[in-house]
């Protein structure tokens, strides 16, 4: 008998109101797949987040290699031989392949400048053909699975746990990865197969677990004489005919909606009919366009073209409440994102879309919305303390229950439902079943997207089946059965992918050219030109501005402005936001005005400039606890600290006094001909600071931080340290930004670093630094701070008054995060309002 | 299956509330709001135990007004923070509101309305242009309102240095600004009168109820049929309404206003909003109890005056209290969504 590689022993795990996972044990040997099966929600996810370290089970042991995994540790885990391939990958798409492969390294291990030679040759025992410096985010779905697995790999884990590997792959692609696995398991690597795919599971697995509503249902060896039909009479294993309502028997052909030739990004030419009195089934494997599909037809995603008509009227899909108003209604699978409300009450989840109904002269009238909301709750037998007991606190089943009660009062003729029991306890789900047939109106119809291909079987009249986006396959009467449904799902294997349309890709190429934040020099080369157009159009105007002097004074104010940019930059990296670095300089100019004062001895202004920056480092060290470890918003965070700093600053120096030391202020003044020293400094900080972002370890740790938490996260990054580090660096460097401000004043001003936290946003932006985190360049920050300190100038030169260089820094702001994020989402809205445009034609058109 | 309906649930109140509700889950949100009224019954006991002068009636009765400016602020924070958003740039409207009320009303003869309306108006256009911005263009509510606060403030600037340097507002507005009405400064009453439209428009209309799902889950709120972006951007226009009586009621207040008056109001309205209980991710927010929180944060300031420390203290305490409130709250959530 081979080594146990993998062991897992009387696991149980459970959420509020299910048990995902009961008493459960398997082993895995060394060089064996073994599979595991079981239906949505059957509790497979958890088993494999319990495996791998990511959640901790509520009783059981775990082994990995016979080293028993204490804690819920992902890196341990690692440590102990066992990889993971998420079925939602865990890669990063904004960085490359070799960066993502690079990332899940241990520490120098590989050195970062021979990363790509190192990942092609990781890569190339694959014969993936793709390139390592390609980015994730521009490769098929396919090939980032690929990615994943070789990542996964590159621990050389005993044991490997595959998570539906093949949801996204093609024929040749599983054809490619049965062979990785047969050759991973020929090298002693023992690999857990989850999924839902027979062929494959009878193809390539040693031995079989089958997973029921959490429970253990047994572990079977496969030999040549298992069939599909065996394990799916295990997997489900429950008495179909009871579980589900009576079907409709014969549906006249009588149309409620429909659809012709809706295309979106992920599916094309949709085109069915729903009839009066009839349950329309979508199939199809996860991930093949059924789920958009559904949701475009209530105005949930957005099509590109195609016509949706409800009882002869065009719907109008732009958005959610036109299609509403046209009586077509969607109801989200995604429950917590997109159809509760966590906190509120359960009455008020219920009665939201008919408030209308319960108004008398303005007023709601609490008396009668009750008795509609406890009317519907026993309707649907939802099972809560009370009416007002926040639904974040009742059990899945029991929130599907009201949000479909919710569906269902709203007089919608077509109701549209995603994954009507994803996340359901069996014991609900009966209850739900009934409730869809019971409250099909005469004169409506229902669709149902369901990766459940028996739900499917046992509650529709008819199933459309789909593959690569299209309609591929349609069921009626007795073909309305799972095996049916599942073999067309997994016969249906060359039609053609729904593609991006040339659309899509106009607009991309448009996206690039204009925001193009994404390409490094973009936002230099932007800030260059705005910076000679100001420049230029000065010098024009007076001889002054080009004189000596004046390019010194322009660039010594630039110094606080840039550090105090590259300050925010480090927290904008980490998707955060820092508004408290203003505070930070006045707070470090006043305490500068104490500890570095004049005519101190030259060790007491030494040991102040310590000081100033031990408090910097304090005051950081505060914000990233804060927000990392009592979990408190970013925003509200620094806010709070700005209040302190400069609270703290004005009890130093109610008003401005006391002088800085001379020296100190000379030193940061000190110029080579005409240039300031400052500058210089900055810019080799910047460039130091630029180089460690793009060319180290720890500064891809920190964007990949950014961009994807999560990924970051699954490989292995500290997280918490890299936001931490990244608050107090701001801090820090804000300090730093405090003393070239404190050198311009020369006194203990309490209030002057206020306008700063502005500045200090707008500069990094401007520089190319997203809000959404991972993107920016320091060197970019300083140049836009030499931008606004350029502008305060000419402003200043040409007689402008005071008030017009505040404008003109907010303006530029606003112009800044528009060009970055706003363009985009114009974008957005002018095609939503030209699909709309065309569907008022079409409406005018119906009822000419 | 189900229980059936207990004629209790239909004679539902507030009190029939908390007791039934199922493993403490509903008081808690409950407690979110009371907790800002134990606050300040404590400060108020331990002023009378220890310093007999901060809660004497004369003392009480002079800081209510301040109490009721940063009061009406406070409830316009609170609305753009229930949306998901954050404004900084109360401090600018404030002051525009009041300059726009010295440069309109025409002087101590002018036209009291006229100048109002005016006032009121052009901060609405301010709120306008912030909710367009975070509501259409998706962008970042913080640095919107940083910005349109810094250009607002400049607009401002320029605008009053075209009018007299010792401008002040019209007698008839100051006159209503100083009268008492049963003893209460007219800001307390109009504080109170606010707090409770806002509180009935907010739990007893369609508009409350949509408004508060909105921010309680957007992405539910527009699958469910409702105009998110309507709403998102209405808090921001609500709030600067509200942010324009209160540059009215306080120039009416000091008679003559400078451009320093609405400079209190950049963190203060935060604090009061969450201590008041306004939950930050959104939807949650009691009028009353965000009230009770600027009447604490103003007695609080008060009782330190008298002890004799320096204001400054006070934006230290403040800051002190955002971080505290936001982590109590945060626990709390937590609680309850671990279960």
């Amino acid at each position: 008998m081979a080594d146990i590689v993998l062991k897992m022993e009387n696991v149980s795990k459970s959420y509020p109101g299910v048990k995902a996972l009961d008493n459960f044990s398997f082993d895995v040997h060394a060089g064996e797949v073994h599979a595991i099966l079981g239906e949505n929600g059957s509790g497979k996810s958890t088993l494999m987040k319990i495996a791998s370290g990511a959640i901790t089970p509520n009783a059981g042991r775990i082994e990995i290699g016979g080293k028993h995994l204490a804690h819920a540790d992902p890196r341990e885990a690692i440590s102990y031989g066992l990889a993971t391939v998420y079925q939602d990958d865990s890669l990063v798409r904004e960085l490359s392949v070799a960066q993502n492969l690079f990332l899940a390294t241990p520490k120098g291990i590989v050195p970062y400048g021979s990363m790509v030679r190192w990942a092609e040759e990781q890569l190339a025992p694959f014969n993936l053909g793709i390139s390592p410096t390609t980015a994730v985010g521009n490769l098929t779905p396919a090939h980032r699975q690929f990615v994943e697995v070789v990542k996964a790999l590159l621990s050389n884990p005993r044991v490997l746990l595959l998570d539906e590997p093949t949801s996204t792959l093609d024929y040749d692609g599983v054809a490619h990865l049965t062979s990785l696995v047969r050759d991973l398991t020929a090298r002693g690597t023992g690999v857990v197969y989850v999924s839902h795919r027979l062929p494959e599971i009878l193809d390539l697995a040693n031995r079989v677990t089958i997973l029921r509503d959490g429970v253990h249902e047994g572990t079977f060896d496969v030999t040549d004489d298992t069939s599909e039909q065996e394990l799916v009479s295990r997997m489900i294993g429950r008495d179909v005919e009871s579980e589900y309502p009576a079907k409709a028997g014969q549906i006249e052909p009588d149309p409620v909606i429909v659809v012709e030739g809706l295309s979106g990004d992920a599916f094309e030419d949709i085109s069915f009919v729903a009839n009066r009195g009839e349950i329309v089934g979508f199939a199809g494997a996860e991930g093949n366009g059924q789920r958009e599909a559904l949701r475009a037809i209530a105005g949930l995603e957005a099509s590109h073209s195609g016509t949706v008509t409800c009882r002869g009227k065009a719907v109008d899909v732009t958005e959610p409440r036109h299609a509403i108003r046209s009586g077509v209604l969607c109801l989200s699978a995604d429950r917590a994102g997109e159809s509760i409300f966590p906190d509120l009450g359960v009455r008020k989840n219920m009665t939201l879309p008919r408030l209308r109904d319960f108004a008398r002269r303005g007023l709601l009238s609490n008396r009668q919305e009750q008795d509609h909301a406890a009317t519907m709750r026993d309707e649907f037998g939802v099972v809560t303390a009370t009416l007002e007991t926040p639904i974040s606190g009742l059990s899945g089943g029991n929130q599907q229950k009201v949000v479909l009660a919710r569906s269902f009062r709203t007089n919608a003729k077509a109701v549209l439902i995603d994954e009507p029991t994803q996340g359901v306890d069996a014991g609900a789900r009966h209850d739900i079943y009934q409730a869809i047939r019971t409250n099909l109106r005469e004169d409506g119809t229902l669709v149902i997207n369901s990766s459940d291909a028996q739900e499917l079987a046992g509650i529709c009249d008819r199933v459309l089946v789909f593959s690569r986006g299209r309609i591929v396959a349609e069921l009626t009467g007795p073909d309305v059965n799972e095996e049916q449904i599942v073999s067309s799902f997994l016969r249906a294997r060359d039609a053609k992918q729904a593609g991006d349309t040339a659309a899509g890709m106009m607009s991309r190429v448009f996206r690039t050219l204009i925001s193009g934040s994404n390409i490094w020099w973009v936002p230099l080369v932007f800030l260059a030109a705005l910076t000679l157009i100001v420049g230029g159009y000065a010098a024009l105007q007076t001889d002054v501005f080009l004189r000596h002097v004046n390019i010194r004074y322009i660039l010594l104010a630039t110094a606080p402005a840039a550090m105090v940019a590259m300050a925010q930059l480090h927290v904008l990296l980490v998707r955060g936001l820092d508004v408290s670095v203003g505070s930070m300089m006045s707070l470090t100019v006043v305490a500068a005005s104490f500890m570095i004062a004049f005519q101190m001895p030259i060790g007491m202004q030494i040991l102040g400039v310590l000081g100033c920056l031990a408090i910097g480092a304090v005051v950081g060290l505060i914000n990233g606890t804060l927000v990392r470890f009592a979990n408190i918003n970013a925003v509200i965070t620094t806010i709070a600290m700005l209040s302190v700093l400069q609270g703290a600053a004005l009890l130093g120096r109610p008003t401005p006094a006391g002088m800085i030391s001379q020296e100190f202020t000379g030193l940061l003044r000190e110029r080579i001909g005409f240039l300031p020293v400052s500058i210089f400094v900055l810019l080799g900080i910047a460039i130091a600071f630029d180089f460690w972002l793009h060319h180290t370890r720890s500064g891809l740790e920190a964007k990949a931080v950014g961009f994807r938490e999560v990924a970051a996260q699954r490989n292995g990054v500290r997280v918490d340290r890299v936001h931490v580090r990244a608050y107090m660096l701001a801090a820090l460097m804000a300090t730093v930004a405090g003393f070239f401000l404190g050198s311009e004043v020369g006194v203990g001003a309490p209030t002057v670093g206020a306008n700063y936290a502005l500045t200090s946003i707008a500069a990094a932006v401007l520089g190319g630094a997203a809000l959404s985190g991972g993107r920016g360049s320091f060197v970019g920050a300083l140049f836009g701070a030499l931008f606004f300190a350029l502008m305060v100038n000419v402003i200043t030169l040409l007689g402008l008054s005071t008030s017009f260089g505040i404008i003109a820094s907010g303006a530029m702001t606003l112009f800044a995060i528009f060009l970055y994020s706003g363009l985009g989402e114009v974008e957005t809205l002018m095609q939503s309002a030209l699909r709309r445009r065309k569907v008022i034609r079409a409406t005018k058109r119906s009822t000419a | 299956m189900t229980d059936s309906t207990t004629p209790a649930l239909s004679h539902y109140t507030r009190t029939s509330r908390s007791g039934r509700g199922g493993k403490g889950r509903v008081p808690s949100i409950q407690m979110q709001f009371a907790a800002i009224w134990i606050a300040l019954a404590i400060l108020l006991l331990i002023g009378a135990l220890f310093l007999p002068r901060s809660v004497s009636a004369t003392s009480i009765i002079s800081i209510l007004p301040f109490a009721g400016f940063l009061a009406i602020a406070a409830m316009g924070q609170s609305l753009v923070l229930m949306a998901r958003g954050i404004d900084l740039s109360v401090p600018a409207i404030v002051t525009l509101s009041s300059t726009v009320l010295l440069g309109t009303s025409g002087g101590a003869e002018g036209s009291v309305l006229i100048g109002t309306f005016m006032a009121i108006l052009a901060a609405m256009c301010v709120g306008l242009i912030n909710g367009l911005l975070v509501a259409w263009l998706k962008l970042n509510a913080l640095i919107v309102t940083l910005s349109t606060g810094a250009i607002v403030s400049g607009v401002t600037l320029w605008y009053r240095t075209g009018l007299p340097a010792e401008s002040g507002v019209p007698t008839a507005l100051a006159g209503f600004g100083g009268t008492r009405w049963l003893g209460l400064n007219t800001t307390v009453w109009i504080t109170i009168a606010l707090t409770l439209v806002l509180t009935i428009l907010l739990r007893r209309t369609q508009l409350g109820r949509r408004f508060e799902a909105v921010g309680a889950n957007p992405r539910a709120a527009y699958a469910t049929g409702v105009e998110i972006r309507r709403y998102q951007a209405g808090a921001f226009v609500a709030a600067s309404f509200l942010y324009g009586i209160v540059g009215v009621l306080l120039s009416a207040f000091i008679r003559n206003p400078t451009l320093d008056v609405g400079n209190p109001y950049l963190l203060a309205p935060i604090a009061a909003a969450v201590l008041g209980g306004t939950a930050i991710s959104g939807g949650i927010g009691s009028m009353i109890a965000v009230t009770g929180a600027a009447l604490f944060l103003i007695q609080l300031g008060q009782t330190l005056k008298v002890l004799g420390l320096e204001t400054s203290w006070q934006m230290i305490f403040q800051g002190v209290a955002i971080a505290l409130g936001m982590f109590l709250s945060e626990m709390q959530g937590r609680k309850r969504r671990g279960g």
